[in-house]
C-alpha cells in the first residue's frame, strides 16, 4: 500500500510541475442524539478529507480520498471520493475517471439529477457530495459561443444504498419475506449508461435540454414464489430520462424550472409480479428571493405523476410537495441562520431542520441544529452539533 | 484642441484636467471613464480586522475585459479554504434598463447557479467594501457638486460631494480626486448618523500606462471594523480569451 501511494505521488510530481500541486481538506466531526426517549446517538462520525490536486496548462489532476470514522454504523472506512483527471482544450475538455455529478436546476430535489446515485445510509444527515456516490466515467464538453454540449459514458452500473440492519434510519419491512440477491446488470459494454445534455446561458436567461439511457438505480421488489413459499428478488430496469431546465432572473429573484420525463420507470404494485412498468413525469418550480441583509429565500413546488396509472400500484398517481429554505447571514457573515423545510403533502411526512453556523476563525465553523421529522423517521427527531476545520 | 485653451495650458500651467473638470459631475465622469485598459487581471487579498485586532483573510483572483461599455468578469476565491473553488461570473451591462448576468460556482454543489439581486448595497464577502463601492455605482445615480480644492499627500485634489439620487445606504460622501491623474484618494461616507466610514487609497503606481490603487483601506468609524485590501499582479490589456467569461469555464472549478 505505502508503494502503491508513493507511486502515486511521484507520477503526480513528475507529470506536473511541483509549484502547481496543492493538497487541502478538512476534518469534521458530526453528532447527534435523539430528542425523544432515551436521548440515543442516531449519529456520531468523524471524518477527513484529503483533497489533492495538480495542474500542468492544460492538463490536471484531483483525486479526493474520505477518511471515515462512523460509530453508529459501527464503519470505518478510507474510501475513495474522486479521482479524475483532466484535459481543457480551448473549444472542449475531457475528464476521465471517478468523479461526482449533480444536475438539474432544483435545490436538493432530484428531477434530472440522476447521473449519480444516492447514498441514503443516513439519510439528510450528510453532506451533499457524500450523499451523492461518485461514478467511474468519461465526460466531455464541446464549448459553444453561449452555452455547452456535454457527454458522459458510465461503463458500469452502481445501485444507490439504503440503510439496513440497526440503522437508525432503516424503514421497517415487511417480516417472513424472503428477500434474495439482487439481480443487477451483468458488466457488460452494453450495459454502459449515456448522458447528453445541450445548455444555453444567455443574457436573461438559461435552458437546458438532457437526455439520459441509464439503470434506475432504485430496486423494484419482483415476488417469486417458489414451492409455495414467497420471496422477493431486487432487480433494476434500464430507464430513459429526457429533461428540460429553465432559469430566469428578474429584480431580485430567480425563476427556476424542471422537467423530467423518464420512459420505463418500474413501481412496486399488488399485482402477480409485484412490478409495474409506467411513463413517469417528475417537475418542479421554484423561485428565489435574493433580498437586502444577507437573506436568501428559496421556495420550491414540486409534482411527480404517473402516467397510465393503475391502481394496484402502491404509489400515489400524482405525488405533491414542497420546499422552504431561508438562509440570513450575520455579523459580517461569521453567523449563518437556516431553515430548510421539506414536505410532502400526499403523506403528510417530511422534515424541517433549523440551524445555526458561526465562524470561530476562517478555518474552524461550529453549527448546532434541530431535526424535525414529521412521520417516517419520527422517532429520530435530534439536536445535533458539527465542527469542521477546514486547511 | 481648442486654440484658447491651448494658450491657457502654455501661458498659465494649467493642467488638462483643470480645464476640463468644470462641474462635481464632469469630474466624477472623468474618474469613471479614466483609462482601465481593454482587460484587466490581478490578485486581491482582502484583511478584515474587527474592533478586537482579530484578522480573517479572503483572496480572490480577478479577471474582467471590456465589450464596448459593457463588461464582464470572472473572480475566483481562493481563500478561506471552506469557500476556495468558488467562482463568480458576471456580465454588467452600461444600459441601466437590462438587468446584469450572475452566476455562481460552489464546488460542494458542484454545479453553477444563476442568482439576482440589486444587491449593491451588499457588503462584499464581509469585508467593508460594498458592491458599490467597489465601482458597480453608475455617476448619474448621485448628484455631485465641487465643493473645495484640497492638498493631499502633497497633491492637489478636488473635493466632491456627491449624495444619492435615490434611497442609498449613505446619505452623502466627499470624494477626494487627484487633479493631475484623475484618481480617487479618499472617501468620506456619511449616513444618518455622521461620517460612517473613510477609505484611504495608497501606493498608487503607473502600470502598462495606467494609474492604479494598490492598496485601499476602508474603516468604519462607527463599529471600528476595517479592511484593509492589498492588490498585485495587477495587469492590463492582456489576451484574455473570451470563453474565460462563460458558464462553462465557471463550472470547470478552476483558472488555466
Amino acid at each position: 500500500m505505502k508503494k502503491a501511494v508513493l507511486a502515486i505521488i511521484t507520477f503526480i510530481f513528475t507529470v506536473f510541475s511541483i509549484n502547481a500541486v496543492e493538497l487541502d481538506g478538512f476534518a469534521d466531526c458530526y453528532s447527534s442524539v435523539g430528542i425523544k426517549k432515551d436521548n440515543d446517538f442516531i449519529g456520531l462520525r468523524s471524518r477527513m478529507r484529503f483533497n489533492l490536486s495538480a495542474d500542468n496548462d492544460r492538463s490536471y489532476f484531483y483525486g479526493s480520498l474520505n477518511c471515515v470514522d462512523n460509530q453508529v454504523l459501527s464503519e470505518k472506512e478510507i474510501t475513495l471520493q474522486e479521482l479524475y483527471i483532466g484535459y481543457s482544450g480551448e473549444l472542449w475538455d475531457i475528464r476521465i475517471g471517478r468523479q461526482i455529478y449533480i444536475w438539474g436546476k432544483a435545490d436538493g430535489v432530484r428531477i434530472t439529477d440522476l447521473i449519480c446515485p444516492a447514498d441514503y445510509t443516513e439519510y439528510n444527515t450528510r453532506d451533499l457530495d457524500d450523499v451523492r456516490m461518485p461514478v467511474e466515467s468519461v465526460k466531455m464538453r464541446y464549448f459553444l459561443p453561449s452555452g455547452e454540449v456535454e457527454f458522459i459514458w458510465i461503463p458500469l452500473f452502481k445501485s444507490s444504498l439504503y440503510p439496513e440492519g440497526k440503522n437508525p434510519w432503516t424503514v421497517a419491512g415487511i417480516d417472513d419475506v424472503v428477500v434474495n440477491d439482487p439481480v443487477e446488470p451483468e458488466k457488460k459494454l452494453e450495459n454502459s449508461e449515456i448522458a447528453g445534455k445541450l445548455s444555453f446561458y444567455l443574457s436573461g436567461f438559461d435552458f437546458a435540454l438532457s437526455a439520459f439511457h441509464t439503470w434506475d438505480d432504485e430496486p423494484v421488489y419482483r415476488k417469486v414464489r417458489r414451492n409455495g413459499v414467497l420471496s422477493l428478488t431486487p432487480e433494476y430496469h434500464r430507464l430513459e430520462s429526457f429533461g428540460v431546465e429553465l432559469s430566469k432572473p428578474f429584480s431580485d429573484f430567480v425563476l427556476r424550472s424542471e422537467t423530467a420525463c423518464l420512459i420505463g420507470k418500474y413501481f412496486a404494485s399488488s399485482d402477480k409480479s409485484g412490478v409495474t412498468e409506467k411513463n413517469y413525469i417528475k417537475s418542479l418550480a421554484g423561485l428565489d428571493w435574493y433580498g437586502e441583509g444577507n437573506v436568501v429565500i428559496l421556495i420550491q413546488g414540486g409534482i411527480d405523476y404517473i402516467i397510465d396509472y393503475e391502481k394496484t400500484i402502491s404509489n400515489d398517481e400524482i405525488v405533491f410537495y414542497t420546499t422552504f429554505n431561508i438562509t440570513k447571514k450575520l455579523f459580517r457573515e461569521l453567523l449563518e441562520l437556516k431553515n430548510m423545510l421539506y414536505y410532502d403533502f400526499n403523506n403528510e411526512d417530511g422534515y424541517n431542520s433549523v440551524s445555526a453556523e458561526y465562524s470561530l476563525t476562517d478555518d474552524f465553523h461550529f453549527s448546532l441544529g434541530v431535526n424535525n421529522y414529521f412521520k417516517t423517521y419520527e422517532k429520530n427527531n435530534m439536536i445535533w452539533v458539527k465542527t469542521k476545520y477546514s486547511y | 484642441m481648442h486654440a484658447g485653451k491651448m494658450f491657457l495650458i502654455l501661458f498659465f500651467g494649467l493642467s488638462f484636467a483643470d480645464l476640463m473638470a468644470q462641474t462635481g459631475r464632469d469630474i466624477m465622469a472623468m474618474v469613471d471613464e479614466r483609462e482601465d485598459g481593454e482587460t484587466r487581471s490581478s490578485v486581491i487579498e482582502m484583511t478584515l480586522i474587527n474592533k478586537n485586532g482579530r484578522t480573517r483573510v479572503r483572496n480572490v483572483i480577478s479577471y474582467q475585459k471590456d465589450y464596448g461599455k459593457d463588461k464582464k468578469s470572472l473572480m475566483y476565491f481562493t481563500k478561506p479554504e471552506d469557500v476556495k473553488g468558488t467562482g463568480f461570473l458576471s456580465w454588467e451591462y452600461e444600459d441601466q434598463d437590462k438587468e446584469d448576468d450572475k452566476w455562481l460556482y460552489m464546488p460542494a454543489l458542484r454545479k453553477e447557479r444563476r442568482i439576482s439581486g440589486s444587491s449593491d448595497k451588499e457588503y462584499f464577502m464581509g469585508t467593508d467594501f460594498t458592491y458599490d463601492d467597489m465601482g458597480d455605482r453608475n455617476v448619474d445615480e448621485d448628484i455631485h457638486k465641487l465643493v473645495a480644492e484640497e492638498e493631499i499627500s502633497g497633491f492637489d485634489c478636488w473635493v466632491v460631494e456627491s449624495i444619492p439620487k435615490d434611497e442609498s445606504e449613505y446619505s452623502s460622501k466627499k470624494v477626494w480626486v487627484r487633479k493631475d491623474i484623475a484618481v480617487v484618494v479618499k472617501v468620506d461616507y456619511y449616513n444618518k448618523v455622521g461620517l460612517m466610514k473613510t477609505l484611504n487609497c495608497m501606493d498608487i503606481v503607473e502600470i502598462d500606462g495606467i494609474w492604479s490603487v494598490r492598496k485601499m483601506i476602508m474603516e468604519n468609524i462607527q463599529t471600528k471594523h476595517k479592511t484593509i485590501m492589498e492588490i498585485s499582479d495587477i495587469r492590463f490589456n492582456e489576451s484574455i480569451q473570451d470563453t474565460l467569461f462563460t458558464v462553462s469555464a465557471l463550472k470547470t472549478g478552476r483558472i488555466r
